[in-house]
């Protein structure tokens, strides 16, 4: 009696352990597949900021708004307050509400359509340590209570306005 | 007799159930690999795209260039328009040969160039899908492209799209 009580444990014994290899085994491949996903994404996304980036501030406006200045120096303008004004549909307008409106354009049509949040800034770091924002876009990069960034991949330029440095970020969040 | 044949009919409803159990572990483990292996075609295409889009980038046959001095995510507009008409304008023959020449890097793909501000204009540099394609999967990279003649830099973006196809 006893002899088949403990067979029979025996039985469950090793149904439970081929069952826990079985799951295991599931487990360890669905994290090993979503580890190289992620690298895969990591990857290109940091690639896509640092492309948006050097791409935006090289672009040249156009040359019946702002005599063809390319957006860099149009943000030093902004950034050091020149009081510089542009065109903007046949309006004169602040260059910083110039630049707004034309770097608004340039990721709607592109980071936005490819249904990517992001968080575009750009600001001047006094001597002081405060910071002023200079213009700034934000796309649903807040976590759901808005306290803060989801998952990023950040990217960031630096133009000098002598004496502070005006600092671009663009940051990707998943 | 009776016994034994309890015993019997035991041992039966043991093996019905086990055999039952395996049965169902086959076809839960076949469709987990089905969707394992579509998930890792899917990543593998992504891949694909990453890796051609990289070679696009960094293509000399693109680049802006000045005084040998390459510049980081620019494409130059002159060679784009002569990329195109090489590989997309040319007689069937000749375009054939340049075609197969961009296939080892390319494959089975569709390379066009956007730029959107401050002009719209696009470029179809390539595009070779061999038939019986399923699908595509596509990833987009931002570049200037540079009119040298006006020193003007146009905002815009490399699409590649790679194609699934039917195997056989």
């Amino acid at each position: 009696m006893i002899k088949k009580a403990q067979t029979e444990m025996l039985g469950i014994a090793i149904v439970v352990i081929l069952v826990s290899i079985g799951i295991l085994f599931i487990v360890t491949n669905a994290i090993r597949s979503s580890g190289s996903q992620s690298q895969k994404t990591d990857f290109s996304e940091k690639q896509l900021a640092t492309n948006i980036l050097a791409s935006i501030l090289s672009t040249s406006s156009k040359a019946d708004d702002c005599q063809g200045d390319r957006i860099s120096t149009l943000m030093i303008d902004c950034g050091k307050g020149t009081g510089r004004t542009c065109l903007l549909n046949g309006n004169e307008v602040d260059v910083c509400e110039y630049l707004n409106v034309t770097i608004d354009t340039l990721l709607n049509a592109t980071i936005k359509v490819w249904n990517k949040k992001y968080q575009f800034l750009a600001y001047k770091s006094l001597a002081s340590g405060v910071q002023i924002n200079i213009t700034s876009r934000i796309e649903q990069c807040l976590a759901g209570d808005g306290t803060g960034l989801q998952y990023v991949q950040k990217d960031s330029y630096y133009l000098p306005l002598y004496p502070e440095t005006m600092t671009v970020e663009l940051s990707l969040c998943s | 007799m009776k016994k034994s044949q309890l015993k019997i009919g035991e041992s039966v409803a043991v093996l019905m159930i086990f055999f039952v159990l395996v049965i169902v572990g086959i076809v839960f483990w076949s469709r987990y690999s089905q969707v394992q292996i579509k998930s890792q075609q899917e990543t593998d295409l992504l891949s694909q795209a990453i890796k051609i889009s990289q070679t696009v980038t960094f293509l000399s046959e693109l680049q802006c260039s000045t005084l040998e001095v390459i510049k980081f995510s620019c494409f130059d507009v002159y060679k784009i328009n002569a990329t195109r008409s090489l590989l997309m304008e040319s007689s069937d023959d000749e375009r054939e040969n340049r075609t197969s020449y961009y296939f080892d890097i390319f494959g089975f793909s569709n390379i066009t160039v956007y730029s959107i501000y401050p002009s719209q204009q696009s470029w179809n540099i390539y595009d070779f899908t061999g038939g019986n394609i399923t699908g595509y999967v596509s990833t987009q990279v931002p570049v200037s492209i540079l009119d040298p003649i006006n020193n003007q830099f146009s905002f815009g973006y490399v699409n590649v799209a790679v194609y699934t196809r039917k195997a056989g």
